[in-house]
């Protein structure tokens, strides 16, 4: 008995060492999903070559043996499992979507049939076992500390930034194995880790590397509880989510806004996270924005508002200019070697006079007919500039500027604030309990960004509340009295009539 | 749908058909339980103003249906007037009373208290085209215009394999960071657009629009959407600048045949795309 279920277990190690390649029939099934779905991208050789220009990091290619995602030892195969994984589950903030609605069927023939553009997937002497993946020991501030130290000493910083904002000195000039340039990743924003946002997931990067990028596995150079340190550490400077929203609330302040307050203004300000994405609309396009997400923050006081908006950026350019009405090509060629002669730049749009109704101006830079005030922010320079968009190519920069700006960059994150009258001459002004439309721009210098050749968001609100929030109590009593109201008067008048004529 | 709720919403309104009572309560008891089952019977809640819509519209039908018929109207108008005048009845009518204005305190009361949300307006999503359009400088047929490469797909389908290819190949480079490879709407920038990317896997978009509109809707995006469509509530881009005609019909076989689904045929309906969704 005891012997048959040592062949029974021998029999099955053996099985688990033969590589999964499938059926001619499972490969020929996988042949169709991948050439419908994947391929685009992939390419029909699957060596990465699909029909993409803009994507980066740009898509695999399966013949060369080099998986980001895995649970294996870092230069090894990744196993089915994973493979199945890296489809579903996608890569966040890349071309990678996640395909959920594959069945398990689809995904294992997919892979069998991606396996197949790659000989060592079918040689037995590269199959490896995957490294334990202990579930996560629950988080502690300790642990998390003891990370800190060891994100030190192991030199993470190089990359990653002092505290983690992806800044690192290195950053600037990470490339991955394809020389493309690649950015570290910003370890505040989880929502955006490839390998997923969880504790689990994060000790796998760490354990197995992130194979054909600069990140390593440190597996060898960290105890697993070492690991996990790291792990608390980066998980207690993130976000799970962005917690993106549609609406920035500005508070009332006492006293006038001076700007040399800096960001002191705002402590007691609602912040607001909007997401950011690349121009693609219009001629110019940016197809990779090196800015993903914004912050807003806004006070104002009886003559002036003052908007904050703080975002994290590899790299400060304060070196050269940049200007919203610059020439850019149709499309910008890929992997253009980053310049000094081109600044960050920031700018608030909002539209020249309060929409009546729904229709606003085009969000790029408004339109013909509903133009739009942006207040343009070279933040190599002091002071802001005021244009009047009527279109991306309709800029018209305003003689005397109404807005003052200050800005400043500390350890990979800009704080930009502006600042200009509630009530101007020509221009929207900004009364309480009314909603804004507001939307933004930036520039990276880095990319080289100018012109329309930027990263923007959609149109958003700024609310200004009202400095005495009212208790919603008085106006219910307010309603239930007037209806309390009517009905007696009802009760009375039926009374009346029915007294008066009785059937 | 929520079983929990629908079914016994539903025994009770069946076992209303054999009960007998007053008109007024009646209908109090058919507008709740519509109401009941518009907010609590789907397990996807059904916005507010969705809501609200449905139930105006079953209030007025009530009253239209009450005052259809004099004998029915009078009645009701009796009752009530019995409920207030008569003595018997005195102990309810306090309680109605004040029950109302408390129910609508409370309301103002909870809405109040929700915090400041900005206001959501309202957009058709597949606005009526114009009857032609201008392209690069060549007039298209918006109403009878077909797409000229379709037909290959009888008459000669490995040609019309080619041009689905090219339209595979357009999709990805300027269609996929919105609409997704997946064509759910989850592409690279689909989180960041308000209001979001339309999502081609639905059942219920692409066979129910003709290829000239969709046409129309690429080549001009949302900056040529007339006024009623909220022109600039779309991220959508004129793709005029960057694709040729052939490339535009080139995507639009292959947004069909990803899906596997046909457009619209013209002579079911020759006013275009339009209508609402």
């Amino acid at each position: 008995m005891r012997i048959g279920l040592f062949i029974l277990i021998a029999v099955v190690c053996c099985f688990a060492r033969e590589p999964r390649l499938g059926t001619e029939a499972e490969r020929e099934a996988g042949k169709i999903v991948y050439m419908k779905k994947c391929a685009s991208c992939h390419g029909k050789k699957g060596d990465g070559k699909g029909n993409v220009f803009g994507f980066k990091p740009v898509p695999r290619d399966f013949t060369l043996s080099s998986y980001k995602l895995r649970s294996t030892p870092s230069g090894e195969l990744p196993t089915h499992e994973d493979l199945k994984g890296a489809v579903k589950k996608g890569m966040p903030y890349t071309g990678m979507l996640a395909w959920p609605d594959l069945s398990e069927e689809d995904l294992d023939n997919v892979v069998y049939f991606l396996k197949s553009y790659d000989e060592t997937f079918s040689d037995p002497d590269y199959l490896v076992d995957p490294l334990p993946l202990p579930e996560a020991p629950p988080f502690s501030e300790e642990s998390a500390k003891n990370g800190f130290e060891l994100y030190k000493k192991n030199k993470c910083f190089d990359c990653h930034g002092d505290i983690g904002r992806g800044n690192g000195p290195s950053a600037p000039t990470t490339k991955d194995s394809y020389q493309k340039p690649l950015r570290p990743a910003d370890l505040t924003k989880r929502w955006t880790f490839r390998n997923g946002p969880t504790r689990k997931e994060m000790y796998r990067s760490l354990l197995t590397g992130l194979d054909g990028t600069p990140m390593a596995s440190y597996k060898d150079l960290m105890k697993p509880e070492e690991i996990w340190n790291v792990v608390d550490y980066v998980y207690s400077i993130s976000n799970e989510l962005p917690n993106f929203t549609t609406l920035a609330l500005a508070s009332a302040i006492d006293g006038d806004i001076d700007l040399s307050l800096g960001d002191s203004l705002f402590v007691n300000a609602e912040a607001a996270n909007f997401p950011v994405f690349g121009q693609i609309m219009e001629p110019g396009r940016e197809f990779f924005p090196g800015i993903n997400a914004v912050e807003v923050k806004a006070v104002y006081d009886t003559a002036s508002i003052a908007i904050m908006l703080t975002y994290h950026d590899m790299s400060m350019q304060i070196n050269g200019s940049n200007d919203p009405t610059a020439e850019v090509p149709l499309y910008t060629p890929d992997w253009v070697k980053p310049t000094d002669s081109i600044s960050d730049a920031v700018a608030i749009q909002i539209p020249s006079k309060m929409p009546d109704g729904f229709i606003k101006p085009y969000f790029l830079f408004g339109d013909k007919k509903r133009s739009v005030d942006i207040w343009f922010a070279d933040l190599a320079k002091k002071e802001a500039d005021v244009y009047v968009g009527k279109g991306s190519k309709k800029l018209v920069k305003q003689e005397k500027s109404n807005v003052e700006v200050v800005s400043s960059y500390d350890d990979g994150v800009w704080k930009v604030i502006f600042k200009r009258p509630r009530r101007i001459e020509k221009g929207l002004p900004f009364e309480v309990e009314q909603f804004i439309p507001i939307a933004l721009s930036f520039w990276d210098g880095h990319e080289k960004n100018r012109g329309n050749y930027r990263c923007v968001t959609s149109w958003y609100n700024i609310y200004l509340k009202p400095a005495k929030e009212e208790s919603p109590f008085l106006p219910a009593a307010k309603t239930a009295i007037w209806v309390l109201v009517i009905e007696l008067l009802i009760v009375f008048f039926v009374r009346r009539r029915s007294a008066k004529s009785p059937e | 749908m929520n079983f929990l709720v629908f079914v016994p919403v539903i025994a009770l309104l069946i076992a209303l058909r054999f009960t007998k009572l007053s008109i007024l309560l009646w209908q109090f008891v058919i507008f709740a339980a519509c109401f009941i089952l518009l907010k609590f019977g789907f397990t996807k809640p059904l916005p507010m103003s969705v809501v609200n819509l449905f139930s105006g519209i079953i209030a007025v039908s009530l009253f239209a249906y009450l005052s259809f018929d004099n004998e029915n109207f009078s009645k009701s108008l009796k009752e009530l007037k019995t409920f207030i005048t008569e003595r018997q009845y005195a102990l309810w009518l306090k309680i109605v009373i004040i029950v109302i204005p408390i129910g609508f305190g409370v309301n103002v009361y909870i809405k109040k208290s929700q915090g400041i949300k900005p206001p959501v307006f309202g957009r058709s999503i597949h606005p009526a085209p114009p009857t032609s359009t201008s392209f690069r400088g060549k007039t298209i047929d918006l109403v009878a215009g077909e797409n000229p490469f379709r037909p290959l797909k009888a008459t000669n389908p490995d040609s019309f394999l080619v041009h689905v290819d090219n339209g595979e190949r357009v999709y990805c480079e300027q269609c996929s960071y919105c609409h997704g490879g997946n064509m759910e709407s989850k592409g690279l920038f689909a989180h960041a657009l308000d209001p979001i990317p339309i999502k081609f896997a639905d059942k219920t978009i692409l066979p129910d629009l003709q290829e000239s509109f969709l046409f129309w809707r690429i080549a001009k995006g949302g900056p040529d959407l007339p006024d009623e469509a909220a022109p600039w509530a779309s991220s959508m881009p004129a793709f005029e600048p960057f694709l040729t005609e052939n490339e535009i019909w080139d995507v639009l076989l292959y947004m069909y045949e990803f899906n596997g689904m046909t457009p619209r045929a013209i002579s079911a309906h020759a006013g275009g795309g339009g209508g609402e969704h």
